[in-house]
């Protein structure tokens, strides 16, 4: 006690240590690390930024607690690995609340349903760019996915007969797109996602695993090519936590926030997207950003096509039902890529809405009230608030708008994370797996079909858990991890914590969401995406000078607003440079200067006679785009897309055929 | 007001608030104006709280390498935060537990420090 009390009284007069800090060899970014409190002697507190790091040992990690986090973490403990939730938001807070639509399940409740038809339009609205195989795995599991949420708790709407309540939405067809409108969505009034993450989160607190809530991961703890954990800031305390573990799950979502205008929360920052960047790994195909074509006009907010799906209709300034022109059997529930196209060649022909004559109108008042009142309420509250309007006698205004991003960490259909080489082909990188909208198994390739996205996060979720399991045993002994891992994720979070620059975090910001908006919107052409790509490059460098305020590590905001720009910048020039070099048309991604697909055959035309190309002269086919984080140079490459289905007998693969609705 | 206390070794110590050495002291003092001999104002409910606080920390960072001089650090340092500023008391209070919840959890192993020179910025 004695001793305690003269350490304090040396401590307090901070009386500089006589052994002088021996002379470092490495570069002055190093930071050296000890376990505290010994080697105390050499350093004292007046000389140096210390930052403490706690290391935790688990089974898994699951980074991010949105429906695909959630369903994995729990999936992961009910069989029985120890395993932690980290996770920047609080679960609830997560952006699949805001989902709106539904989950597609061939379930027959509204008239006769296979989940073979579902697979069809899931392969046709991916426009040819989906591994059948993850779309056959998805498609099969939905009915089981969804039947399992009802079990869960979730309280879907219902039918007369109590079944589940399914409704019509976009691009979902019978009998191989020959049998008209199909009924395949099932859904909660207007607000699925968030009776889903709810159930999903009541259903997790039965298990026991540890969730680590407003800690922001940082990066991706990776040796010989093999990730062994996460490091995360916590936000609270401003301490560094290392997750050590043998399976690492990425669910961290989308990045809508490289746009000026989006649906995406705040929070949408594509984290997992650039922790998998800065690993050395690629990312697949995030040049397709989907546009949602239903955003209210300025606030952004979404609504949902499950409007459409009720009998909403579009309009143009002409009051005509301008669907019918550009898709007409599906008319406005066609897949949303071509109804985004066409409510934008409508404003850009002179029949937009409004006094600048620049969006749409949805129009909702010629259904029954008591139908709007039952099945979208949500929407009615929200055109009020943000637009203003009665659904039930005015029309909605509204612009196509971002909302989801195709493209993400590239997975097999078991959710294992790969890379490619050409003499090797896919390769699974040990210990990462990925699920949700930040993975690209890839079920929804060029353009994602409405709905299926949730269908997405439970399946994916359920089956990385699953491929763990099968993988791995509960216990294992870790492999030995080196001392200093994810010094380099220190360092730079010191670097911003005291960056003194010119240019403040939102400035580069709104610089790049500007530049994204005006380069890489629905129709692009080769010149602007050109000019894109310089203009964003210029922005990325501008990184290096930034301003940060707080110099604080306690609830830093600023800091981890700067950390997840840097995040977003990763994601935005991988983004506009893929979009640049795909000279083609593809689902979302369409171009002005080369406006038809370009397959390995010319499906316009009889196959009869027609020579396959080679790979490298056609654009069926996966984009893997990596980034050197210093320079912000972008290196693509690319990888065949997966034709053949799980099990051929049971269900046939599609053949790629001319896409029209 | 300065509270003067004997020590048992007879020594006059200044009591200092929120001290780390939970030191017995004889609780007594003589007071100036009267011949009645008063008992030390005891520790308050938070200042108990803190102390038990404390005890569970230690006692919980045992067994982990590099917990201990960390928490004597923390506890040190927010030793002089004025004992009327209840709030500020009351969040590293609140802060405090769940940080020992988390350390007592099997799965925290070890506690390191990356640390930095300052010269070197």
């Amino acid at each position: 006690m004695a001793a305690v009390c003269t350490a304090s009284r040396v401590l307090a007069k901070k009386v500089l240590s006589a052994k002088a800090i021996p002379a470092v060899s490495q570069s002055s970014r190093k930071l050296h690390f000890s376990v505290y409190g010994k080697n105390n002697s050499k350093v004292s507190d007046g000389m140096s930024t210390q930052y403490p790091v706690v290391d935790h040992e688990f089974d898994a990690v699951v980074v991010g607690a949105g429906g695909a986090g959630l369903r994995a973490a729990f999936g992961l403990s009910e069989a029985g690995f120890n395993t932690a939730c980290v996770t920047k938001l609080f679960p609830t807070r997560s952006h699949t609340v805001a989902a709106q639509g539904g989950i597609n399940a061939a379930l027959g409740n509204m008239e006769g349903d296979d989940w073979r038809w579902h697979f069809y339009d899931t392969v046709k609205g991916s426009d040819w760019l989906g591994d059948q195989d993850a779309i056959h795995y998805m498609t099969e599991q939905a009915p089981h996915a969804v039947v399992e949420l009802e079990n869960f708790g979730m309280p879907f709407s219902r039918t007369e007969d109590g079944k589940i309540y399914q409704r019509a939405f976009g691009g979902q067809s019978l009998k191989f797109g020959k049998g008209g409108q199909a009924h395949r969505c099932c859904c909660v009034a207007d607000r699925t996602g968030h009776s889903l993450l709810h159930t999903l989160y009541g259903r997790s607190l039965r298990y026991d695993t540890s969730y680590f809530v407003e800690y922001f991961a940082l990066d991706l703890l990776m040796e010989d090519g093999e990730c062994k954990g996460v490091i995360a800031l916590c936000m609270e305390d401003g301490s560094i936590h290392r997750f050590r573990s043998k399976n690492t799950v990425i669910a961290t979502g989308g990045y809508g926030r490289t746009y000026f205008s989006c649906t995406s929360a705040h929070t949408s920052t594509g984290d997992g997207n650039a922790m998998v960047t800065r690993a050395g790994l690629p990312c697949q195909d995030l040049e397709f950003v989907q546009f949602h074509p239903t955003g209210i006009y300025g606030a952004g907010c979404l609504i949902t096509e499950g409007c459409r799906g009720e009998g909403g209709i579009l309009i143009n300034s002409e009051g005509e039902r301008f669907m019918e022109r550009y898709a007409p059997n599906a008319k406005d529930l066609a897949s949303r890529d071509v109804v985004s196209r066409s409510i934008t060649i409508e404003i850009r022909e002179g029949r937009g809405c409004g006094p600048e004559k620049d969006h749409a109108y949805l129009q909702l008042h010629h259904l029954p009230p008591q139908q709007l009142a039952t099945r979208l309420p949500g929407i009615s509250e929200t055109a009020m608030i943000f637009a203003g309007v009665d659904v039930t006698k005015e029309p909605i205004p509204v612009l196509p708008t971002v909302h989801y991003n195709m493209g993400g960490i590239p997975t097999n259909y078991r959710g294992q994370v790969i890379t490619h080489t050409t003499e090797e082909g896919d390769k699974v990188v040990p210990g990462l797996f990925a699920c949700g909208e930040a993975a690209c198994a890839s079920v929804h390739g060029a353009n994602r079909l409405g709905a299926n996205s949730l269908l997405d996060l439970v399946v994916f979720g359920r089956a990385c858990a699953h491929t763990i399991a099968d993988i791995c045993t509960p216990g294992e002994k870790l492999s030995p991890l080196k001392p200093n891992a994810g010094e380099e994720s220190v360092a730079n979070l010191d670097k911003l914590r005291f960056a003194d620059g010119n240019m403040r975090t939102s400035e580069i910001r709104v610089n790049m969401q500007k530049t994204m908006q005006n380069h890489a919107a629905v129709f692009r052409t080769g010149k602007v995406l050109k000019e894109g790509c310089d203009k964003m490059d210029a922005v990325y460098q501008t990184l290096d000078d930034i301003k940060t305020f707080d110099r604080g590590i306690v609830w830093n905001t600023d800091l981890v607003e700067t950390l997840e720009l840097q995040n977003l910048m990763l994601n935005a020039v991988q983004t506009i440079n893929s979009a640049e070099q795909r000279q083609e048309s593809r689902g979302a991604h369409s171009r002005e200067d080369f406006k038809d697909r370009m397959d390995e055959l010319d499906y316009a035309k009889p196959l009869a006679g027609q020579v396959r190309k080679p790979i490298e002269e056609h654009w069926r086919k996966h984009t893997l785009s990596t980034v050197d984080p210093k320079t912000g140079k972008v290196t693509l490459k690319y990888r065949p897309v997966i034709d053949n289905s799980l099990d051929a007998e049971d269900c046939a693969a599609i053949p790629p055929a001319i896409r029209s609705y | 007001m300065k509270r003067i206390s004997l020590s048992n070794t007879g020594k006059v110590t200044i009591f200092s608030k929120l001290t780390l050495t939970v030191k017995v002291v004889f609780p007594g003092h003589l007071c100036c104006c009267c011949p009645v001999f008063h008992t030390m104002a005891r520790h308050s409910k938070l200042q108990k709280q803190v102390l038990s606080l404390f005890r569970q920390f230690l006692r919980a960072g045992q067994d982990k390498p590099g917990f201990l001089p960390r928490i004597r650090d923390e506890f040190r340092e927010n030793s002089s935060i004025k004992k009327t500023d209840v709030m500020h008391i009351e969040y590293l209070y609140r802060r405090g537990q769940r940080q020992l919840d988390q350390l007592k959890d099997v799965n925290t192993k070890q506690l390191g420090t990356f640390s930095k020179p300052k010269a070197e910025r």
